[in-house]
């Protein structure tokens, strides 16, 4: 289950008493950037659905309340944790009222989920976000009218652009319990009202959760019962089968029918379109069509992928890492930090910090001069690709694609953010569906997948090694991810599940937004991993001076020389790979470089660092999210992987005669 | 009901057919502008509304069918006699029994019904009692395959419009996501395209999905607005 609280991203919740205020809505309508601008803080905000994927909190600095931010809803039955994790906000007992955020373009949409939300009796304000979108698609809302038939403040705004903010916050300070009623007819009626007497009298909403259980599976009131007792579940389920009996078709096809015609009956009201509108975003709507073309949409996506290879691959891990390392970093910061460090006579310290594996000389070099520099990059063209909206085009173009190994089209965003670091893809993975799904894509994002500082060493190795080489790379490692999802997919029980994505409209991604997204991402990922390399080579410097790294490479060299055909140095490269694989695969460019590994080895060595086991706060993380059992399997499967499939990788080519 | 009007009544429909059999009784086509003898009609009721709504002209002792009276008949008459051989030739109804069940429901087709059963009939000529089948639309175009009224999504081509009839499925996570997204009964849709994946407009949304999911949302698809030109014209008559 997904944690409540992560220390990623959340602070503690400092005053109980106070009241709280819920957002609540369905994906990609805003939520987030209304809860940056009532609390002042910052949240990745992007144009792709499910980017929330946790509880946020944070104070209201205009309002004496505590703002809570939850991850988007589809419907009102759950169908992922993120998505559970909203309705138990909602579900809580403290006291509190409900701010939805409703996409104002899609007033039937927005409904919906507002006739349930009624259900709860908490007060409430509806807020029609992207009020300027429906103006452009020749939208008038009458938000008098909603408001009279709802029986709550309802208004409109343009959050990007902090529109409409002072009627919001005076809304908020007079939320109030909607008036409106749906009755869903005498059975189902009647069996809401079995269940709310089957809950226990201090349970808070409990004709709304009642509604939930009825339009759910059997097994949702264990989900959302969970610490409950089991008879009270028991008598629960029972309730819903039998309500179920009395149907042809499913209850939440009937509770959703009623709602509906609510809904139409309050948009006939307060809703008008003018015709002859929509001509603004021609452009965008062109290539709106064309990016999830059959054809066209295939040649969008190669062309996406050059500018990203020539973005992060060429300009960033070339350019710029070369004139940070030779320029910034061996050319004006080193020298004269080691002329002054130079002076300390013991010289196992002098070593600690400018050796071979120095703090500085290796573990900041590295992280400073190669990896932030691709890091930073690879953020600003994610959150570029994630504010226009072409992420769900291509979730739609590679559904297909990820259906072959157990996943679906959602995978897209951990398995691309996942070229950015594989530890925040694993925390990603919760917007999957299923547990299969996302154990699946834990193991392709550690199997596979290398991080976008690893892939800035491989490209630059690779440019030195020959074109050849890195197409065949591709290949390879596409073709092992292929391989273990199939089978993967064929081994753990459950069916891949459905795939359904809203398309939301293209739009230009603002530049501040860009900036500031990546600004917090890469903040992120330093916070992340500098400590890790510090500590990596901390480690090394000891097994080196304690002589442990010689006997651990004596001991890894059976399969380093024996079965990879690699120098014997090179297994510290691996050793620093289970640190960081950006580190490692550093490591192995270095020996390159030196001229201690021809290309074929050092094609072979990537390969496997490729495979080989995530860095150890990708473990960290998977062991965290996935459970021990789970991890523990998954790292060993990976482990021993990585192995057999360098052996045959290094044992063909070899056999063809292979050179590059 | 097609032209928005308001549809006729039962007893306007009926005088309707009255007209036209007697048009075909005196060996003419019917046709705009055609008249029949008023002698001894049999619903002297429909016959005064179907004047007030313009439908027919009096003209002394003959009533003459006006454009609009003669395409509400026409329409009429074939929903009229294509049941009555449905109801003959699939159910194998008695003569009888096969015109009083017609009479019941000739009333309630409307003109994609009739083209069903037109096409799976294999666009027949004649009405069992041998009276001409006035042809339409797929008749013309010569179709051969019948498509149901209510398909599944899958069964669209890209391009073409239609409104939500139900969702076909029972699993409850898929259906509340698919009417949060705005899809749901009654909803007008438009399929964009079908590969890689389905896309679908539906109000202001735009929603993709996989095929598992195409086939569970049924609809009714719009008419075909394009007749299949070139095929053989199967049928010539005498009417427009």
């Amino acid at each position: 289950m997904a944690q409540e609280n992560n220390a990623l991203l959340t602070d503690g919740r400092e005053s109980p008493e106070s009241e709280k205020l819920i957002l609540v809505g369905q994906p990609n309508i805003g939520k987030s950037v209304i809860f940056s601008i009532l609390t002042g803080r910052y949240v990745v905000v992007s144009n792709y659905p499910g980017t929330t994927v946790e509880v946020l909190s944070g104070k209201a600095l205009e309002l004496d309340r505590y703002v809570i931010d939850t991850p988007g809803i589809g419907g009102i039955v759950p169908r992922s944790e993120d998505e559970v994790v909203t309705l138990r906000t909602i579900l809580s007992d403290e006291r509190k009222s409900i701010l939805q955020v409703g996409d104002a373009k899609n007033l039937r949409r927005t409904l919906m989920l507002t006739l349930a939300l009624a259900e709860t009796g908490l007060p409430l304000v509806l807020d029609l976000n992207m009020a300027d979108e429906a103006e452009k698609s020749g939208y008038v809302i009458d938000t008098k009218s909603l408001a009279e038939n709802l029986g709550i403040p309802v208004v409109l705004t343009v959050a990007t652009e902090k529109r409409g903010k002072e009627a919001l916050l005076d809304a908020i300070r007079r939320p109030s319990r909607p008036s409106i009623r749906v009755t869903y007819g005498p059975r189902i009626e009647e069996a809401a009202g079995l269940i709310v007497d089957a809950l226990p009298r201090a349970f808070p909403s409990r004709r709304f959760l009642a509604l939930i259980l009825l339009s759910g599976d059997p097994g949702l009131a264990d989900d959302l019962l969970k610490d409950r007792d089991e008879g009270v579940k028991r008598k629960i389920r029972d309730i819903v089968s039998r309500a179920q009996a009395q149907f042809g078709e499913p209850l939440s096809q009937v509770i959703m029918e009623k709602r509906a015609a609510h809904v139409e009956r309050i948009v006939k009201k307060s809703l008008t379109k003018r015709e002859g509108q929509a001509l603004a975003a021609r452009s965008l709507r062109t290539l709106e069509d064309v990016s999830t073309h059959p054809l066209w949409g295939f040649l969008v996506l190669g062309l996406v992928l050059f500018g990203l290879y020539e973005f992060v691959g060429v300009l960033a891990a070339g350019y710029i890492v070369d004139f940070f390392e030779d320029v910034v970093f061996r050319g004006l910061i080193l020298p004269p930090v080691i002329q002054l460090l130079s002076h300390i006579p013991e010289p196992h310290v002098r070593n600690f910090f400018i050796g071979e594996y120095g703090q500085i000389t290796m573990g900041l070099t590295y992280a400073l001069a190669i990896v932030f520099p691709i890091v930073a990059a690879f953020f600003v063209a994610f959150s570029f690709l994630e504010d226009t909206g072409y992420l769900p085009r291509l979730a739609v173009m590679l559904n297909k694609a990820f259906t072959r190994v157990g996943l679906n089209g959602r995978a897209v965003i951990p398995v691309v953010l996942g070229l950015g670091c594989g530890t925040m893809a694993t925390l990603v993975t919760r917007i999957l569906e299923t547990r299969r799904e996302r154990i699946i894509a834990t193991l392709l994002l550690a199997l596979g997948i290398p991080c976008s500082a690893q892939l800035g060493v491989i490209l630059g190795m690779s440019s030195k090694i020959g074109g050849g080489a890195i197409f065949l790379f591709l290949c390879f490692i596409m073709l092992q991810m292929l391989v273990v999802g199939y089978l993967a997919a064929k081994v753990l029980p459950g069916d891949t599940p459905f795939f359904i994505t809203e398309l939301p409209p293209y739009r230009i991604p603002r530049l501040d937004n860009v900036l500031s997204k990546t600004y917090f991402r890469t903040k992120w990922f330093i916070r992340e991993a500098i400590p890790y390399f510090l500590l990596g080579t901390a480690v090394l410097f000891f097994a080196d001076v304690t002589g442990v790294l010689d006997r651990l490479m004596d001991l890894f060299s059976p399969v380093v020389v024996g079965l990879f055909d690699l120098p014997k140095k090179s297994s510290q490269a691996f050793i620093l790979g289970f640190l960081r694989r950006d580190y490692g695969a550093a490591g192995l460019f270095d020996l390159f470089d030196q001229g201690l590994m021809d290309g074929l080895q050092a094609f072979v060595s990537l390969s496997v660092m490729t495979l080989f086991v995530p860095c150890i706060a990708n473990v960290f993380i998977i062991f965290k999210e996935r459970g021990y059992r789970v991890a523990f399997l998954l790292v060993s499967f990976v482990f021993a992987y990585a192995i057999m499939a360098g052996t045959v990788l290094n044992f063909f080519l070899r056999r063809l005669n292979i050179h590059f | 009901m097609e032209n928005g009007k308001t549809p006729l009544t039962e007893e306007q429909e009926e005088a309707l057919s009255e007209i036209w059999m007697r048009i075909e009784n005196r060996k003419e086509i019917p046709q705009a502008g055609t008249s029949a003898p008023l002698r001894r009609m049999k619903h002297r009721e429909g016959l005064d509304e179907l004047i007030r709504d313009g439908y027919i002209k009096a003209e002394g002792d003959e009533v003459r069918l006006t454009e609009t009276g003669f395409a509400e008949a026409r329409r009429f008459i074939r929903n009229q006699r294509l049941s009555e051989r449905l109801l003959s030739d699939v159910l194998n109804l008695e003569m009888e029994e096969a015109e009083k069940s017609a009479c019941r429901y000739e009333h309630m087709l409307d003109t994609d019904a009739a083209e069903s059963i037109c096409i799976l009939l294999g666009h027949p000529r004649t009405c069992p009692h041998g009276n001409l089948i006035p042809p339409g639309e797929c008749c013309v175009s010569g179709e051969t395959s019948l498509r149901p009224l209510v398909v599944p999504l899958s069964e669209l081509e890209a391009g073409e419009t239609g409104t939500v009839a139900y969702i076909g499925t029972t699993d409850h996570a898929r259906l509340s996501y698919l009417s949060s997204l705005g899809v749901m009964t009654g909803r007008p849709i438009e399929l964009i395209q079908k590969k890689p994946s389905y896309i679908l407009k539906v109000d202001e949304n735009t929603v993709a999905f996989d095929e598992s999911v195409s086939r569970e949302i049924f609809v009714r698809p719009s008419q075909r607005k394009r007749p299949i030109a070139g095929i053989g014209r199967r049928f010539r008559w005498g009417w427009r």
